[in-house]
């Protein structure tokens, strides 16, 4: 593995975006792991002497209606981002990868029923389904996550299955059977490592999608309780003291705007580098 | 000879593409027959060439031989025993091996020579014969250079993934490599190192092979025998050279007309056989071959022809085969096809 | 003899790499005349491809001309630009390549796309042009025209597939046609038909035919001349009796040996140019095929042959050419 892993590191440094998003992302991902470290203030002291502060040497990116230091929210914040969309689609992810197996792989009637499911389970609108779900656990981190999970599980599992069901009738599948290869091995190290690399493109071109889905629900009060710094919630607030300090809006939609160019760029180029014939292409 | 692999009277349906409603009427969705009464067989050491077009059911039998798809009726016999369950095909698959016909294709994408070549033991728990270096060895069998195991798929050629096949085919030192088109798309001098290669190792190890190929110069070089199909039934077989020498079907005979000739001297007026061979869902009745044949009758529409046994080595399945013989015995080569 | 219509002279192309240029055509020349079929023979990796697409301008981008050019019409086509390359292509040069399906865009009927392929032609109307489209259509054998026209690509056989192919490229009377490997999808039937209606149509047209193939029954068949390539040169040209009747250079007398087509006897073992390809990006500095050549002496490894005239136009880069006697 390691010319390839070595030619899939090269394909992707030979892109600039693919380099950039891979810069914003791993500034976020230590951002996230030191934030206890980098985070000049604590994120959730109160300073109401000092709310609505504009920027300062003090505080660089101001302060909130509780005269909370922003950049420490912000800070903490992107914890609470990247963890709860790092989680949510890593199960999503897994989840996905095992029932579009079982539907792709197993027998007919399986199939169907799953497709059964995926179907009813997407033809609820999300933010119904969200909400019924919070109003029945109550808002929470946790709650997010699941609601989160529950509801990208079909559309991975479905990717998976269209890997799954190409590759089923390919020539190196049946030569397997024709060497007696048990179902397990067919599954495991035929058409496994030949659907992970793509679903890993999508999964992390979702991630930005998520941490805007945890910024909105928050935002809506149904995600990240406050006081915990989530970047929906500084928005929320931003909005609502939109008047005092018009920043606020500004400072905490950077992160996101950030983080989404970041992951889309770095899932772009990945699906290029992981392509073997592409990258073959690139060479000759 | 004592047969390794015998294939007898089978003939596999398959559910044709229904249109609408049609579907949702059991029994009454249309089948097409992809293989119908198929008798064959595979000598002990034996090379046997099996040729037709393509739509002929040529691939579709090598499948069925190694259990990839099921028949519906007939029999299939290994090494004298029946198979018919799961299990016995697990024993054919040990002791028969199978090569596709885009070779870079059946190679899994993401994992190396090495690894897949060794497959085979793995899969059915056989101790590695040679240890580590099992794989290296494997590949300097077919004369590939052992470098060319840290290599994927995509990065070999043509002739290197047919050799990695054949490596891989001969991993179980099976009895029977069944090989389908194992020249296409091959640089000629290529093409003849392969079937060298596959020569070979019958000498060495007394495999047999059943070669499938559309390519009768193929064929004619490295066969003993060879069987031609058309539209899933067999037209005529028996030994290579009185085939080419004396083709009694005139199908066999068209194919041979077909064959291009490397040489400027040789340019044919005109080339046999016209229009294309018939969907397996527009069969023809009687004999399949009466919308292309040049010698067809009204008789051959409505009559199946009955397999004819011109030698105890030699069968064809044709209303005229009588009379062709008869030319053939009379000393005037059947010149029909050429006017 | 006829008029010259497509003369490739002295022409160099390079590959950009990352080993560096990989010179994949050196110094070919060949002469495509009116009325007259040539074959291009040759190997994996010989440059028959490169050839090809610099005969019609579809170089890849990472390609560069180092040396000679295509003259077409008094002029170096592969200088023009834009509109200009278009116009030629398809109007006086055209292409048929070994899979048809390229050929044609899967969601537009072929009627449509023989209309659109038209559209250099003035003074038709949309239902002359369809005229137009089924009666070339008949002329390359398909046996409902009209049928056809109504039909995807998808929906036809192979051996349709590749006449339909042959009808857009015939459809704007090119002077000039070039095919790249046009029977190798194909089976023996296919194959041998295709070959019947190129040979025909070679008959009535009085442009000239272009077939690139690693398959020397199809030059057989129907080819006037033929130029073998070996490692991104011509290494023998001549008439294709000359040339497969009394070959000269070992490559290619190596070469009709090994072709199964070739013998007509069982042989149990066949014939193999043993030895592999010289590398492309530091090219021998004598012959290039010395490396597998039985002949090959120090002469042979240290000074690249001139292309020797053995008999009136018979060429062969072989410093023995002279002397490499007829051997059928």
């Amino acid at each position: 593995m390691a010319s390839r892993s070595r030619n899939v590191w090269r394909a992707l440094m030979a892109e600039p975006l693919g380099v950039m998003g891979g810069v914003i992302v791993l500034s976020f991902v230590v951002m996230a792991l030191f934030a206890p470290w980098i985070a000049p203030y604590d994120p959730l002291k109160i300073d109401v002497m000092h709310k609505f502060s504009g920027p300062s040497l003090a505080h660089w990116a101001g302060t909130d209606q509780l005269g909370r230091d922003l950049l420490s929210r912000i800070i903490y914040g992107a914890r609470t981002a990247l963890g709860v969309a790092m989680t949510a689609t890593g199960v999503a992810g897994l989840a996905g990868i095992l029932l579009g197996l079982i539907a792709g792989y197993g027998p007919r009637w399986l199939d169907s029923l799953l497709i059964l499911c995926f179907d009813s389970m997407t033809s609820l609108p999300m933010i119904m389904f969200a909400l019924a779900v919070i109003t029945v656990l109550g808002p929470s981190t946790g709650t997010l996550i699941l609601v989160i999970i529950l509801v990208s599980i079909p559309g991975y599992a479905r990717f998976i299955r269209a890997q799954t069901l190409s590759l089923v009738r390919s020539d190196f599948i049946l030569a397997e059977k024709a060497m007696n290869a048990s179902h397990w091995r067919v599954i495991l190290l035929h058409l496994l490592p030949n659907v992970v690399g793509q679903l890993l493109v999508v999964l992390s071109m979702d991630i930005p999608v998520v941490i805007m889905l945890e910024a909105g629900l928050s935002y809506l009060s149904l995600g990240v309780k406050p006081p915990t710094p989530s970047w929906g919630n500084i928005l929320y607030d931003g909005y609502v003291s939109l008047r005092q300090s018009p920043g606020m809006v500004i400072v905490a939609g950077i992160p996101l705007i950030l983080a989404t160019l970041g992951f889309t760029f770095l899932g772009e180029a990945l699906r290029d580098a992981l392509d073997p014939r592409l990258q073959l292409r690139t060479l000759t | 000879m004592s047969a390794l692999y015998e294939v007898d009277n089978v003939s596999l349906d398959l559910a044709a593409p229904a249109a609408g409603l049609q579907r949702l009427l059991p029994g009454v969705a249309p089948r097409m027959t992809i293989l119908s009464n198929l008798s064959l067989s595979v000598g002990q050491g034996e090379m046997l060439g099996l040729v037709g077009e393509s739509g002929s059911g040529k691939s579709t039998l090598a499948r069925a031989m190694m259990g990839l798809v099921d028949i519906t009726s007939g029999s299939l016999r290994f090494e004298g025993q029946p198979v018919k369950t799961r299990s016995d095909f697990v024993k054919v698959r040990q002791g028969a091996a199978l090569m596709f016909q885009d070779a870079v294709a059946s190679l899994s994408p993401r994992r190396k020579v090495a690894a897949q070549v060794v497959e085979p033991f793995q899969i059915n728990g056989v101790p590695l014969p040679e240890g580590p270096s099992t794989a290296t060895a494997m590949l300097e069998r077919v004369g590939l250079s052992p470098a060319l195991a840290q290599r994927y798929p995509h990065e070999l050629s043509g002739g290197q993934a047919r050799r990695v096949s054949v490596a891989r085919a001969l991993a179980l030192n099976p009895k029977l490599v069944i090989a389908d088109e194992p020249t296409a798309g091959l640089d000629v001098s290529v093409q003849a190192e392969i079937l060298n290669l596959m020569t070979g190792l019958r000498r060495d190890l007394g495999l047999s092979f059943l070669i499938i190929t559309h390519n009768l110069a193929v064929v004619r070089h490295v066969t003993d025998r060879v069987a031609v199909l058309y539209l899933g039934r067999m037209a005529e077989w028996g030994p290579t050279r009185a085939v080419f020498s004396h083709p009694y079907h005139p199908y066999t005979k068209s194919l041979i007309a077909a064959e291009p000739q490397a040489d400027p001297r040789k340019r044919r007026a005109n080339l046999a056989l016209k229009g294309e061979i018939p969907s397996v869902l527009a069969r023809p009745p009687g004999c399949e071959f009466h919308t292309r044949c040049p010698i067809a009758r009204p008789c051959c529409a409505a009559e199946e022809p009955a397999p004819r046994m011109i030698t105890p080595d030699r069968m064809v399945r044709c209303h005229f085969a009588a009379e062709t013989e008869q030319r053939i015995s009379g000393g005037r080569h059947g010149t029909e096809l050429e006017h | 003899m006829s008029e010259t219509l497509l003369k490739v002279d002295d022409l160099s192309i390079a590959y950009a790499s990352e080993q560096g240029a990989l010179q994949a055509l050196r110094h070919a020349s060949l002469e495509a005349r009116a009325g007259e079929a040539i074959g291009i023979v040759g190997e994996s990796g010989c440059g028959k491809s490169t050839l090809a697409s610099a005969m019609i301008n579809l170089l890849a981008s990472n390609a560069r001309v180092t040396s000679g050019g295509v003259i077409f019409g008094g002029r170096d086509i592969l200088s023009v630009s834009g509109e200009e390359k278009r116009r030629l292509r398809g109007r006086h040069i055209a292409m048929i390549f070994q899979d048809p399906m390229t050929s044609f865009n899967p969601v537009l009927t072929i009627g449509e796309q023989l209309v659109d392929f038209q559209d250099q032609r003035e003074g038709l109307s949309k239902g002359e042009k369809r005229a137009e489209a089924a009666a070339m259509l008949k002329r390359v054998g398909i046996p409902d025209p009209e049928r056809c026209l109504s039909r995807f690509v998808h929906e036809l056989s192979g051996g349709m597939r590749q006449r339909a192919a042959i009808a857009a490229a015939l459809l704007m009377t090119p002077e000039v046609l070039v095919a790249d490997e046009p029977t190798t999808a194909l089976d023996v039937t296919m194959e041998a038909q295709i070959i019947h209606l190129l040979r025909e149509l070679r008959r009535d047209y009085n442009g000239a035919i272009v077939i690139v193939t690693h398959h020397l029954g199809l030059v057989g068949e129907l080819c006037d001349r033929v130029y073998v390539m070996y490692a991104g040169e011509v290494v023998e040209e001549g008439s294709t009796e000359e040339v497969y009747h009394n070959p000269r250079h070992p490559y290619t007398q190596a070469l009709i040996a090994c072709d199964p087509a070739h013998l007509h006897d069982h042989a149990p073992v066949l014939p193999t140019i043993p030895g592999r390809l010289p590398d492309l990006v530091t090219p021998p500095m004598g012959c290039s095929f010395a490396g597998r050549c039985a002949r090959a002496t120090g002469h042979c490894r240290s000074v690249a042959p001139a292309h020797v005239e053995v008999s009136p136009r018979h060429f062969a880069r072989c410093h023995f050419a002279q002397r490499n006697e007829a051997r059928s």
